[in-house]
């Protein structure tokens, strides 16, 4: 048993003591970061050694205390998926600065995002798809007795893919959940979290990719070009009888409201 | 001078909602579906007003927009540009009304 494991086992929490304010540790870095717990320290990402030196780069070390902290996050926070031809996406929803969430639903919030029938067709549409199935559950948490305030800024999001003897980063980034949050204020919210769970799972039908990746490419950019080119694809898989409903007036307020365009005028 | 603007504010025009009406019934009733990628690909004024002037003719025993609306509807792409307009009248077009 290595050094920082047996910390993990008997000073958790003197270690969660030990971070109760920001600073920067003081021990020596001797555990490896590994990339499933952080991907910006694989060898590629920080050394640029392609061309230059021939060897693989160096592994990021970090101190005992900051290893047993990073497991103990993703542990609780960080979900796994899966998606076929061998890639697996970690998603983190990053709790707001100001409000924050309960630690004590994490694992709820853990198990809403893994749930069945998402849509894998790509890294985003995973992600996206795992948003809307948390912002569902979250509409009616709120919603009762005791109603749960969790607000969460973003999702991290990176994958990992299966290479010849290692996985290695594929790709990684933010996902703003504005849309998101201004939907869990509206009374119908349910219904529209609802009608977008519909377009992501008559997305996975063969044929009908496009319609999931260009909505995941709208949510996660809302402009008037990426809602056109969601709009046509909408119209064309409906008019050819796709596995698709015809959407509700309401519905489709709401989601244009995220539409916005600049238009210069002149004075 | 930069302004935004949201589609929802387009969209809440009476011209559009007549148009959409219009295009709905093209579409769902008449089978046309040549308005409807006309109006897709509709980059200009010209190109709009030349689809617009289709789109009415091809289904004149449907659902017309009053005289009203067409004035409306061309002041309102002087002022917002075209993609807006077509995007609303097509948002319009696809969805159902809950009764």
């Amino acid at each position: 048993m290595t050094t920082a494991s047996k910390l993990l086992k008997t000073k958790t929490k003197d270690i969660f003591n030990y971070y109760s304010s920001i600073s920067q540790s003081e021990q020596k870095a001797t555990e490896l970061l590994t990339a499933p717990l952080e991907l910006a320290s694989t060898k590629g990402f920080r050394e640029e050694i392609k061309c230059r030196k021939y060897d693989e780069g160096s592994g990021l070390k970090i101190s005992s205390n900051d290893w047993v902290l990073c497991i103990i996050g993703a542990l609780h926070a960080v979900s796994w998926q899966f998606i076929p031809q061998d890639e697996n996406v970690a998603i983190i929803p990053s709790p707001d600065e100001e409000k924050g969430i309960d630690v004590s639903h994490l694992k709820d919030i853990k198990n809403f995002l893994q749930v069945r029938r998402l849509n894998r067709i790509s890294t985003l549409t995973l992600v996206i798809h795992s948003a809307i199935k948390l912002y569902q559950e979250l509409w009616n948490r709120r919603r009762d007795d005791i109603p749960w305030t969790d607000t969460f800024s973003r999702f991290v999001y990176g994958s990992l893919v299966g290479a010849a003897q290692q996985s290695k980063p594929k790709t990684g980034g933010f996902l703003s959940l504005e849309i998101f949050d201004k939907l869990l204020e509206v009374d119908n919210g349910n219904a529209i979290f609802e009608h977008f769970d519909h377009i992501f799972k008559a997305g996975i039908f063969p044929g009908q990719e496009a319609l999931s990746i260009s909505f995941a490419d709208f949510l996660a950019r809302p402009n008037l070009e990426s809602y056109s080119r969601f709009l046509s694809i909408y119209t064309r898989t409906l008019l050819r009888g796709g596995k698709i409903r015809k959407p509700n007036e309401k519905i489709w307020r709401e989601i244009m409201k995220f539409v916005k365009s600049k238009i210069i005028k002149e004075v | 001078m930069t302004q935004e603007i949201s589609l929802y504010e387009i969209y809440i025009n009476k011209a559009i909602r007549d148009f959409g009406d219009c295009l709905r019934n093209a579409i769902f009733t008449n089978d046309d579906y040549a308005s409807l990628t006309e109006l897709e690909y509709a980059e200009t004024k010209d190109t709009f007003a030349e689809t617009v002037k289709k789109l009415l003719r091809r289904n004149y025993k449907g659902w017309l927009p009053k005289e009203k609306s067409l004035e409306e509807i061309m002041k309102l792409v002087d002022d917002y540009g075209v993609r807006l307009i077509r995007a609303a009248i097509i948002s319009h077009a696809l969805t159902w009304k809950e009764r």
